[in-house]
């Protein structure tokens, strides 16, 4: 283990140390150790010295997961992308050196994020496949670790290679509306399926325990479900019993190793120390200003093993010491003759 | 406001006096509709223009120009032709077609077809661009009052299921223009009876023979008609290895050009993050695009983000263009790997020689336009959109469709499948 990889340790889980001088190193360790990523700074004119500022490393967009190899060192894991964009079956592919900096970043948000206050071991419920299903998913061995740290006896995964197990869905449901508070981990789109099925159902709705949280993720990656955040929460209470206090959303991706969340019930999303956002501007990749919408980048420290400075494809504006989603840069899905007010918003 | 339902009522019942109207008075009416559509000067342009300016974000020279290419070809003769087709509507009954946002005349497409049909429609129009169809419909209906009752444009808010429920029970047939997935909603909403235009891109070829400044001159157009916002704007150009890097720098010669004279958005359009309007979401899929470019050491040309982008690939993968005329080269001597693409494939403007077995692979993917570059965007009444003769969809028996409930069901499992394919990240 080399001595910064010690010390971004010990800054993610304990928050011993300094951000900038570590950002500095990080992004030096980058430019040594991955090289396209040195090519990139040598052609702009960056000199690792300029490094010293982690907001002078030029941010790496997330499509180049998708054609180079990003590793500072032997992967240890290798995630892969879902690959919603079409075109390509070029999925994201993240070679991850560094597994045990992904659990110490998922221990160091997860529980205070996502668990009900004062809980041990919950009963968890997962509607996002395990990593026999899908071994190569970062969000799946995010859930294997939850699970790891976090589950109680009686927890179940409810997602085969067939696609989800919505009745073993409904029925674990039903059995835990007398017991303690549960979580359930999903993506936007698998709540959405499990709730069309509850309220398909000839059951009655669903009243979990009080202090019982949803843990939800993904969003819809440009997919026009005919639903809206709102829509979710309106549902989650009457079919699953459970105000909007209980949600929490995360967001990640593939090319990061580290996640943001909202509070409980909340839209704005908040990164934890070690992965600083900023919105910029798309047309000079400046800071934009406060309110103006722009592209997200993070320097994720957790994402030493590859680049730790990562522009996404995620629109959003900065309010206060989060940001709101507002939605993707144009380009990564196809249209063309197609799009429909609907599908723009504007309805 | 009348109602969705109660409108489709109405044009249903005025099938059998559409079926009396002759070639001769259709013609007559659509070449004189068309004509003063054409023309930026006619009175019914100068009462629409300043709301399709608003609501397309074009510039007027943008508009006018798009606006000729898709309703150039269907004047005269060519009209004249389509119309003398046999396939007739011989019951009553509606139809519904979903029209898009984008490009603003899209109608012109589907309604001629149905003309020729004698299709009574219900066009759904776009609440972000709800002023062509009506103006054009009036205008017909103004020249010949069957057309008045037998065609309609109207706003509701698409997956209504109070409002579309019974019209995708009464329609005999449903057009629609959508996304993958409101094309797959529809397919279970309607199953059976349904023609859906999903979302597609073209391409350019441009052969070792091909004059290279012509080529990129014709090709700039393609991108620029429409801003690159319709299925047939050129989005990528496979270009002989030789070539690639001359063509690239030629075609950003020539986009840069083209943008005196078919400007892009209105520089005083409301930004935001609807596409077409020099939008966020574009502006930073073309930063995004030309950082990527300079991660993986491709060259690009390109100047403001709203000025175009032309990047040099280095393989034959395509992807989608983020817009605002961002072109993506790609060296090619030979068929390129088009399997991700297949039935999302509109249209490839041509320079140069196209070798069979280029042309084959194209078709093969679903390819149902090809122009010589510059031209691509300028249809004729005769194509046919994704290889569907609409007239005759139109004109089809409700009773031979396809089997219902083995179509919804087929649409059924798709959409599951590809959803469980989405879920984790």
């Amino acid at each position: 283990m080399t001595p910064l990889l010690q010390r971004v340790e010990r800054f993610v889980a304990a928050g011993e140390g300094d951000f900038d001088e570590l950002a500095a190193a990080a992004a030096r360790f980058g430019y040594e150790r991955v090289e396209p990523y040195r090519r990139l700074c040598d052609r702009r004119g960056i000199a690792p010295e300029a490094l010293d500022d982690w907001r002078e490393a030029p941010p790496v967009p997330t499509s180049a997961f998708k054609s180079l190899r990003l590793a500072a060192a032997e992967p240890r894991e290798v995630f892969r992308s879902s690959g919603t964009t079409r075109g390509a079956d070029r999925r994201s592919v993240h070679h991850h050196p560094y597994p045990d900096l992904y659990r110490a970043a998922v221990d160091a948000t997860f529980p205070a994020a996502c668990l009900p206050a004062g809980a041990g071991r919950v009963p968890i419920l997962s509607l996002i496949p395990d990593r026999a299903t899908a071994p190569d998913s970062s969000l799946s061995f995010m859930a294997a670790h939850v699970f790891e740290r976090h589950a109680a006896p009686g927890s179940a995964w409810a997602v085969q290679k067939g696609g989800i197990e919505l009745d073993l869905a409904c029925r674990w449901l039903r059995a835990r509306e007398d017991g303690e508070p549960v979580l359930v981990l999903a993506t936007a789109l698998a709540l959405v399926l499990l709730l069309d099925r509850l309220k398909g159902g000839s059951g009655r709705a669903i009243r979990l325990p009080a202090g019982s949280r949803v843990f939800e993720t993904g969003g819809f990656k440009g997919q026009s479900l005919e639903t809206t955040p709102d829509d979710i929460r309106r549902r989650v209470r009457s079919l699953l019993g459970l105000d909007r206090e209980a949600i929490v959303r995360e967001y990640g991706m593939t090319e990061l190793t580290s996640q943001a969340y909202s509070r409980p019930g909340g839209e704005r999303l908040r990164t934890p120390p070690w992965m600083p956002f900023r919105v910029l501007d798309p047309g000079t990749l400046e800071e934009a200003e406060d309110g103006e919408s722009g592209l997200l980048a993070f320097f994720d420290l957790a994402n030493l093993g590859s680049v730790c400075h990562v522009l996404t494809e995620d629109l959003g504006v900065r309010e206060g010491d989060a940001f709101r989603l507002l939605g993707r840069a144009s380009g990564a899905e196809l249209r063309g003759c197609s799009l429909t007010a609907e599908e723009l918003g504007a309805a | 406001m009348t109602s969705p339902v109660a409108i489709a009522r109405r044009l249903a019942a005025a099938a059998t006096a559409l079926r009396a109207a002759s070639d001769d008075q259709l013609l007559a009416v659509w070449n004189d509709a068309l004509a003063a559509f054409l023309d930026p000067t006619s009175a019914e342009r100068r009462q629409l223009d300043p709301h399709l300016l608003q609501s397309t974000g074009l510039s007027p020279a943008g508009l006018d120009h798009g606006l000729r290419s898709i309703g150039s070809g269907m004047l005269g003769e060519p009209a004249a032709a389509e119309l003398a087709r046999p396939h007739r509507q011989n019951e009553d009954g509606f139809s519904l077609v979903v029209l898009p946002t984008e490009p603003p005349g899209l109608i012109l497409q589907s309604l001629l077809p149905a003309l020729a049909a004698r299709a009574p429609v219900l066009f759904k129009s776009s609440r972000a661009e709800p002023h062509f169809a009506p103006a054009f419909l009036a205008a017909l209906g103004q020249r010949l009052p069957t057309l008045r009752d037998a065609y309609a444009a109207a706003i509701w808010t698409g997956g209504d299921p109070e409002v579309e429920a019974p019209l995708h029970a009464a329609a005999r047939l449903v057009v629609a223009y959508g996304g993958e997935e409101t094309v797959s909603a529809l397919h279970i909403a309607a199953p059976g009876r349904i023609v859906t235009f999903g979302p597609k891109l073209s391409l350019g070829w441009v052969g070792p023979d091909a004059d290279l400044e012509q080529a990129a001159r014709g090709m700039a157009l393609d991108v620029a008609t429409f801003d690159q916002r319709g299925c047939l704007s050129v989005q990528a150009v496979f270009v002989a290895p030789a070539a690639a890097s001359a063509f690239a720098s030629g075609l950003a010669d020539a986009l840069r050009d083209l943008a005196s004279e078919l400007p892009s958005a209105r520089t005083d359009a409301p930004r935001g993050l609807l596409p077409g309007r020099g939008s966020d979401a574009e502006r930073a899929g073309v930063r995004f695009a030309r950082e990527d470019a300079d991660l993986r050491g491709l060259a690009w040309h390109g100047d403001t983000l709203d000025a175009g982008t032309v990047i040099l690939e280095n393989d034959t993968r395509i992807s989608p263009s983020p817009g605002l005329r961002t072109v993506r080269i790609h060296p090619a001597a030979d068929v390129p790997p088009l399997d991700d693409w297949n039935g999302r494939l509109q249209g490839v403007a041509v320079a140069g020689h196209l070798p069979a077995a280029v042309r084959r692979a194209f078709d093969e993917a679903g390819v149902s336009r090809f122009a010589p570059a510059g031209a691509l965007q300028t249809t004729e009444a005769a194509w046919r959109n994704g290889g569907i003769d609409l007239a005759a969809e139109f004109a089809r028996s409700a009773n031979h469709r396809e089997p219902k409930l083995k179509r919804g069901l087929d649409r059924m499992h798709e959409r599951y499948a590809g959803a469980f394919r989405r879920l984790a990240h």
